[in-house]
């Protein structure tokens, strides 16, 4: 995730590795992906991203298939896309 | 006799069937519907696209993960089409969530560059509104996806080597 400050708002993009970090419990990054979203909390950043970032999380969690978590997933992952979080 | 009515199948929410009426729609090209080696049916297309217009998979094909949505139309007029089809090469798989989430954008967009190339000036501007960002709290739907997902006996590396679990992941679905 990258910083910028603009409209005097602080902003943050956020890519794929790092929701997919804060998706994924057994990741390397998970506790670290936990650790600077708590942080972006407390600092009450605004988050952007694009969609072309969501449907790389769409795919990759697609790969994992065989996961019965999945379809829970690809839901939320399909909520975050419905919510204001895009410029 | 009277000739009988066509039957009207409303593919709206079977994404298989939705994905291959665009295609055969934006392309004007038609598709043999196979089961082994028999020939079932026919899919083809209402209205042919006019000369010159751009088929839907070309327009896929310059679609850029670090670019916004906004951006297509200029990356569509700047590029040519050898960059257009290795961006085709590079893409694979992506296209097929990107086809699947990004339909209705994708089609505005395909008709405002068809416009374009048409010479036809649009009749009144985009009404689509940008959504607002919002301040990121406790509350803020970001954090239901927070260890929603634990992955068994996979990879535990694949937010440190993104692209390369990502080419994997396109390459898997060809």
């Amino acid at each position: 995730m990258s910083t910028s400050t603009r409209y005097n708002s602080r902003w943050v993009f956020s890519d794929t590795s790092g929701y997919y970090a804060a998706m994924i419990e057994n990741d390397e990054n998970h506790d670290a992906a936990l650790v600077i979203l708590s942080r972006l909390e407390r600092e009450r950043v605004r988050f952007f991203t694009t969609l072309y970032v969501l449907a790389e999380l769409h795919a990759l969690v697609i790969n994992r298939r065989r996961n019965p978590q999945l379809a829970l997933a690809l839901s939320e992952i399909s909520k975050l896309a419905a919510q204001p979080l895009f410029l | 006799m009277p000739a009988k009515e066509v039957k009207h199948i409303d593919v709206t929410h079977i994404p298989e069937l939705l994905r291959l009426a665009e295609e055969v729609q934006n392309t004007g090209e038609i598709r043999i519907l196979k089961k082994d080696q028999e020939e079932l049916a026919q899919i083809t297309p209402i209205k042919p696209l006019p000369n010159g217009l751009v088929p839907f998979t070309d327009v896929l094909s310059t679609i850029r993960p670090e670019i916004a949505l906004q951006d297509i139309i200029d990356a569509y007029t700047k590029g040519n089409s050898k960059q257009r089809k290795l961006i085709e090469l590079q893409l694979g798989g992506f296209r097929t969530s990107l086809e699947r989430m990004m339909a209705e954008q994708v089609g505005d967009i395909i008709k405002q560059i068809n416009e374009k190339k048409a010479g036809v000036k649009p009749t009144k501007p985009s009404t689509r509104k940008r959504a607002k960002s919002r301040v990121f709290t406790k509350d803020d739907p970001l954090w239901n996806i927070v260890g929603i997902f634990k992955d068994d006996g996979g990879p535990t590396d694949v937010s440190a080597n993104i692209d390369k679990y990502l080419a994997d992941a396109y390459s898997d679905t060809h």
